[in-house]
């Protein structure tokens, strides 16, 4: 059970299904065995994948601009994102020469951009300094403190003491509930 | 926003790219310009000097073809024999 406002982390090392299980729950691939339950409102899914996957050759701001005409209606404005995100620095600076801690804000505004009530990421810490970890966990807390239910995988277990509670995995299977 | 706003802001970002990124503008722009010199200039389409085998009935149409009466089709005919 993952509750909005919460940060839940699923845990483990590489290849125990992590990711599996993340895309799983966005919907991108389907359980063999199994379902994902979803409360009856409409669930806004928001996802962070472990690689970067936005365009090198637009800016920061282009990007997120190309990202909120592709979502549609009732997506944040670019300029707030690029606020909260603290990528207004950034707006005019092309994707490929950001470094990874702004690289993951970017990815992370874009998937905000459709207010998402369920935000799903994967290996959101991986390549990141201390301070852009830090960075990270604070913007994370607050989008939970928003009313988001937050998702995340890592492979290193001591980011479990930045979640509300956590799932340990191991080959595929699950190993241990905490909190 | 319209479907015809998404395309065109699909369009707008792939041009952006194509236009940033130098080798996709080196293609974009260097392949047809190759293409242009090298079929106007280096490359004959016509078939010439072209030889050619014809199966035919010894002293038929295969003789015929090299009668010289076409300037333009030097083409080596060869005739033979069907039995």
């Amino acid at each position: 059970m993952i509750g909005s406002g919460k940060i839940h982390g699923l845990l483990g090392p590489n290849g125990s299904g992590k990711t599996t299980l993340l895309r799983i729950l966005a919907g991108i691939w389907h359980p063999d065995v199994g379902r994902i339950a979803y409360p009856s409102a409409p669930v806004r899914i928001g996802y962070v994948a472990q690689r970067f996957c936005l365009y090198d050759e637009l800016t920061v701001g282009e990007n997120l601009r190309f990202q909120g005409a592709m979502l549609g209606r009732n997506v944040m404005p670019v300029a707030r994102a690029l606020t909260e995100f603290s990528l207004e620095a950034l707006a005019s600076r092309r994707a490929a020469v950001l470094s990874n801690g702004e690289r993951q804000r970017l990815m992370l505004a874009a998937a905000m951009l459709s207010r998402p009530t369920l935000l799903l990421l994967d290996e959101p810490t991986t390549a990141l300094d201390t301070a852009s970890r830090r960075s990270l966990w604070s913007l994370l807390r607050r989008e939970a403190a928003y009313g988001t239910a937050v998702v995340l995988t890592s492979h290193e277990l001591s980011d479990g003491v930045h979640c509300d509670s956590t799932t340990r995995l191991s080959e595929g299977r699950l190993e241990e509930r905490g909190r | 926003m319209s479907t015809i706003n998404r395309m065109l802001m699909l369009a707008l970002k792939e041009a952006l790219q194509i236009v940033r990124d130098r080798a996709t503008l080196g293609m974009v722009l260097g392949v047809p310009l190759l293409q242009f010199i090298l079929f106007g200039f280096a490359v004959e389409l016509t078939p010439r000097t072209l030889s050619v085998t014809a199966v035919a009935s010894q002293g038929e149409r295969a003789a015929r073809m090299s009668d010289g009466s076409n300037p333009d089709l030097s083409a080596r005919a060869l005739a033979v024999p069907l039995h």
